[in-house]
């Protein structure tokens, strides 16, 4: 029996300070990611997961540059992409409707966002 | 047989009495009164409580200066020396103790000295008139409600609060309709509590009023109190507080602590991604641990600039000098030049544009001009007023530097990153850096916003 290798996993990066989305970035693909982005702007991003073909999991800062970044959860939901929240706010500011989402509070490992994304290897 | 000045220190009454013709009356002339009259006319002026004299048949009133609010209102000083049926009956109804005058006789009866015993020395209508001022200036509105007859007095304070008119009538329906529709259920329920025997009879309690036209939102607190007598309700009275600036300031602070947890949290993020950055340029852990030091200083330079708050900016000058200061390159004028108009820095620029600034310093003190005997350093800016928005446009000049190494400058490289990348990133900024043989040239534009 054939081992399939496992296709490497695509996730987007949205995070508007740069040494914390540098870091990240570094952490995921440690953690056997391609990482998309990162992104800083909810612009950016849409842009991102309009153009990108496919997306296995998305991890947001809900805070970009004071803009709250639903608009681009809303976007990846649509498309079904597994999304985990990060926040420096407490996760009670997550409104109801993004209850079912896992929010991490910052900092925290790109290990646990791997896992949260249901991407760990 | 009188003292001489028997009325001195009588006070305004004092002074009245003695211009009475008493000689007029009934009583005669006051040279001719039996001494217990005197006596009590002296005790009576100068009583430390309202007092109240009536002295003869027809009950002839003398009174003190703290009697005045007992009479009815007008009568004084009219009433001094008349008939006093009326103050007869105030007296009667209030708490005075009444003591008889007795006649040097011991039998005949001339009168009645009627001293106030309802509350402490000293207070009496001074407290009620302090408790009233003290009522006006909190802006306390009032209400009491008879339980038997269900009968609810408000105030026109506590009428207003409900958007009500002072001559508008008042009955539960009303005082819950001014009741934001969220809070309705908790104060009927405190209120219901508050007139249970088994309690203490206390109706503490914090809520909105929307008005009775939902108009706008309050915040009040009210303190009620139920009145028992054999538990059965007798009365309920109690005051109202308008607390919406406490209120507003109660939130502000709430989020003011949320947003401080934010930055909190995202400071140590930051940290969290410096150490992770450094930790990956460094082979030892004996590498690491001055440039994270070096760049954990600079965040709480950073961290000491922007505690100031919105009203006093960040100026692009003090970032400068506090970065090259902390490597000991003081401003001079020939070897370190900086130079540039007061420019204020949008707020979430600051960090990003220091810790730039900090590797372009370390750079150069390590390997540029910082370090060579001859090396200049100039750090230059202004503002560009030009098309879409305004734009400031920094430039960092390192000369003189000595001619490097491939070594020297793969250190430098290491730098490169966080200088071209996270103010393009960050900021939208467009960088440009240039490493020479002997020279390092960077330029960073930035909008202002």
């Amino acid at each position: 029996m054939t081992v399939l290798e496992q296709p490497t996993p695509r996730v987007l990066l949205v995070e508007d300070e740069y040494i914390v989305a540098s870091a990240l970035s570094r952490g995921l693909r440690i953690c056997g990611a391609e990482v998309i982005g990162p992104a800083a702007t909810v612009t950016n991003a849409l842009t991102l997961i309009e153009s990108t073909a496919t997306i296995d999991g998305a991890l947001v800062d809900i805070n970009l540059r004071g803009v709250q970044a639903y608009a681009v959860v809303d976007a990846l939901i649509a498309k079904r992409v597994p999304t985990v929240l990060a926040t420096g706010y407490e996760v009670s500011v997550v409104p109801n409707r993004y209850r079912g989402l896992v929010v991490l509070q910052k900092p925290f490992d790109p290990v646990d966002a791997m896992a949260a994304l249901g991407l760990s290897q | 047989m009188l003292l001489v000045n028997w009325l001195a220190d009588t006070g305004e009454l004092g002074r009245l009495f003695r211009d009475v013709d008493w000689s007029a009356t009934e009583l005669g002339a006051m040279k001719s009164w039996s001494p217990s009259c005197q006596t009590a006319v002296g005790i009576c002026l100068r009583s430390p409580v309202p007092a109240a004299l009536f002295l003869g048949r027809a009950e002839r009133l003398i009174y003190n200066d703290r009697f005045i609010p007992f009479l009815p209102a007008g009568s004084h000083p009219a009433a001094l020396g008349q008939p006093g049926s009326s103050a007869s009956e105030m007296v009667a109804r209030a708490s005075f103790a009444t003591s008889p005058i007795v006649g040097p006789d011991g039998i005949a009866v001339e009168g009645k000295l009627c001293t106030y015993a309802g509350m402490p020395l000293g207070s009496t209508m001074d407290e009620v008139q302090e408790l009233r001022a003290a009522v006006d200036l909190v802006g306390l509105g009032r209400y009491r409600s008879d339980p038997l007859t269900q009968a609810i007095e408000w105030d026109a304070h506590l009428k207003a609060m409900w958007d009500l008119p002072p001559d508008a009538p008042v009955d539960l329906a009303v005082f819950l309709q001014g009741i934001h529709p969220d809070d309705r259920d908790r104060v009927a329920a405190a209120l219901g509590q508050s007139v249970d025997p088994a309690g203490d009879g206390v109706c503490d309690i914090e809520y909105r009023v929307v008005g009775v036209n939902g108009g706008f939102e309050r915040w009040v607190a009210t303190r009620g109190k139920t009145v028992f007598e054999q538990d059965r309700v007798v009365s309920f009275h109690g005051v109202v507080l308008d607390i919406s600036e406490r209120k507003r300031a109660e939130q502000t602070n709430v989020m003011l602590i949320a947003e401080l947890q934010h930055r909190t949290r995202n400071l140590l993020a930051v940290v969290d991604g410096l150490a992770e950055q450094t930790i990956a340029s460094c082979e030892t852990l004996a590498d690491f641990a001055v440039p994270f030091r070096q760049q954990l200083a600079t965040l709480s330079r950073v961290q000491g600039l922007l505690s100031r708050g919105e009203t006093s900016p960040v100026m692009i000058s003090e970032v400068v000098k506090l970065e090259l200061q902390a490597l000991g390159a003081k401003p001079d004028g020939r070897r370190v030049i900086v130079d540039g108009p007061d420019v204020p820095l949008p707020s979430r620029s600051v960090q990003i544009l220091a810790l730039g600034l900090h590797e372009l310093a370390t750079n150069a003190r390590k390997h540029g001009a910082l370090a060579a005997p001859d090396g200049r350093l100039s750090v230059t800016w202004d503002v560009d007023d030009g098309a879409a928005e305004r734009r400031l446009v920094l430039e960092w000049e390192e000369t003189g530097v000595i001619a490097r190494d491939a070594l020297a400058a793969e250190r430098v490289g290491r730098g490169r990153a966080l200088i071209e990348e996270s103010l393009p990133f960050q900021l939208d900024a467009k960088t440009r850096l240039e490493i020479g043989r002997d020279s390092v040239r960077c330029s960073v534009s930035l909008a202002l916003e």
